[in-house]
């Protein structure tokens, strides 16, 4: 590179412009290079290419100026593979809008469910407990008593099944299910069939003295599980009976229900087997409403004597 | 070809999107641009063009200065066009040249002219293309658009004594490869 220092700026121009360089003839070859090179590299697009650039920049220029149609224009002018480029861009970005706003669309939808505790309970309750993190309170999704009875029910004529049938349930008090239907069932007027457990205590009563009860009295029979003894299925059995394990508890609504007619059979034994409330007496009775409602009723069948628990001693 | 004191008029009536404007506008720097876009290696240099020119009708309202400004600021589009380009390609390489697009670059016209002077700029490429990148840009910026040192460096974004020394070291490495190669046209 030494013969380049010795080289003016204004040589080095000379040769860049393709002109000779003087006396030196050492530029000679990169003179006659630069003239080459403008020569092969200096043409424009010529033809069908022209036309298209040209077209493609008037509709552009058109679109700058009002015309909406240019764009798509001066990209339809465009090689085939630029076109899809374009084309893709524009059905990214019209994507990506669809699905942000989609994404506010659930969000908001979401949240107002949320707020007025109207999404499903596990979601309601998911969200109640994120929303509780960052300072908000919504409502949890628990918000229906599974142990109680809804306090909406509608009414019914004083005196009629219906009535009788909403007393039962307003009084719920998370009996067994079979037990709540019956007290249903009879409080509407029909004739339920024994409980699953009270059929194989009858099996029992019938083959014989049964298992743990040595003196003979067949386990449950005289008193159903949580109903003071000598109580007649029928008369708020179930849903009036202390639950297992609760001695001495007085029952809601405890009292003799009117017009049951084993209310007076409590000489029934206190020490049964199971029956677990030896020191509540035959007062507990059960439920008062369904018991207080029963008297109104048509007397169910078996009513005073159960077929199943006959007279309170089996 | 310059337009001269006619720049001006031109500009105007380009910027209200007279068509006659821009073709005088493209029938000026097309060939600069193509020819800088080609001697760099470019992969698609046409449709590289047509892009430059797409985005010089787009943003010509912000533009502001004589002609030789219009020139650098066009050639500095081409340049980043350029650079996009390269970018683009690194990341996704080779596509495949459809057959019809093949036919369309077929020679039409006299074909023993079109033959050497295809023979002869395929040589020039070639001997550009043992340059360095910077000193492809300096070198074809100055020989092909007659650009000066000072308007090379804003294209490049690079100091005026950069572009000198890139010069000087460009103009080494093709005298050595023209001394070894030999350019006939």
């Amino acid at each position: 590179m030494a013969w380049l220092s010795k080289l003016t700026d204004e040589d080095i121009e000379r040769a860049l412009a393709g002109e000779h360089a003087g006396d030196d003839t050492s530029l000679d070859d990169l003179a006659a290079f630069a003239r080459d090179a403008k020569a092969a590299l200096g043409s424009g697009p010529g033809g069908a290419i022209r036309e298209t650039h040209l077209t493609a920049m008037n509709e552009a220029s058109a679109d700058l100026h009002g015309d909406p149609v240019a764009t798509r224009a001066a990209a339809a002018s465009l090689s085939p593979l630029r076109r899809w480029k374009l084309v893709l861009t524009h059905l990214l970005a019209s994507m990506v809008a669809k699905v942000a706003l989609a994404g506010v669309a659930v969000a908001a939808t979401t949240g107002g469910l949320a707020a007025t505790g109207s999404l499903p309970e596990p979601a309601q309750a998911a969200l109640a407990n994120a929303a509780e993190k960052v300072g908000f309170e919504l409502p949890a999704g628990d918000m229906r008593d599974e142990d109680g009875p809804p306090e909406d029910l509608p009414g019914g004529t004083e005196g009629s099944p219906t009535q009788a049938v909403l007393d039962v349930i307003r009084n719920y008090d998370g009996a067994k299910g079979c037990e709540f239907g019956h007290a249903v069932a009879e409080a509407a007027g029909g004739n339920p069939g024994p409980c699953k457990d009270e059929e194989e205590d009858d099996g029992r009563r019938e083959g014989g003295k049964p298992e743990g009860t040595p003196d003979g009295k067949p386990e449950g029979a005289g008193k159903p599980e949580g109903t003071p003894e000598g109580k007649p299925e029928g008369a708020g059995v179930d849903t009036g009976g202390k639950p297992a394990g609760a001695p001495g508890e007085k029952p809601e609504g405890a009292g003799k229900p009117e017009g049951t007619p084993g209310g007076g059979n409590d000489t029934g034994t206190p020490n049964d087997a199971g029956s677990g409330d030896s020191g509540s007496g035959g007062g507990g009775s059960g439920d008062s409403g369904a018991g207080g409602a029963s008297g109104e009723l048509p007397d169910p069948p078996g009513e005073g004597k159960p077929e199943s628990v006959p007279g309170g001693k089996p | 070809m310059t337009l001269g004191q006619a720049f001006d008029s031109v500009m105007t009536a380009a910027r209200t999107g007279a068509e006659w404007a821009w073709v005088k506008l493209y029938d000026d720097l097309s060939p600069l641009v193509l020819g800088y876009l080609r001697g760099r290696g470019a992969t698609d240099p046409e449709d590289l063009t047509g892009e430059v020119f797409l985005r010089v009708v787009r943003d010509v309202a912000s533009f502001e200065g004589g002609e030789r400004d219009f020139r650098s600021w066009v050639l500095t589009i081409a340049h980043h066009r350029l650079l996009d380009d390269v970018r683009y390609r690194t990341r996704r390489p080779a596509e495949p040249t459809p057959a019809d697009a093949l036919k369309e670059l077929a020679p039409r016209g006299d074909v023993e002219s079109d033959a050497l002077s295809s023979i002869g700029a395929e040589r020039i490429l070639q001997i550009i293309a043992t340059l360095s990148s910077d000193q492809q840009d300096v070198l074809l910026l100055r020989m092909v658009a007659d650009l000066s040192i000072e308007e090379v460096a804003r294209i490049l974004d690079k100091r005026p004594g950069a572009v000198k020394a890139l010069q000087r070291r460009g103009l080494a490495q093709l005298r050595k490869k023209i001394s070894t190669q030999g350019v006939s046209l």
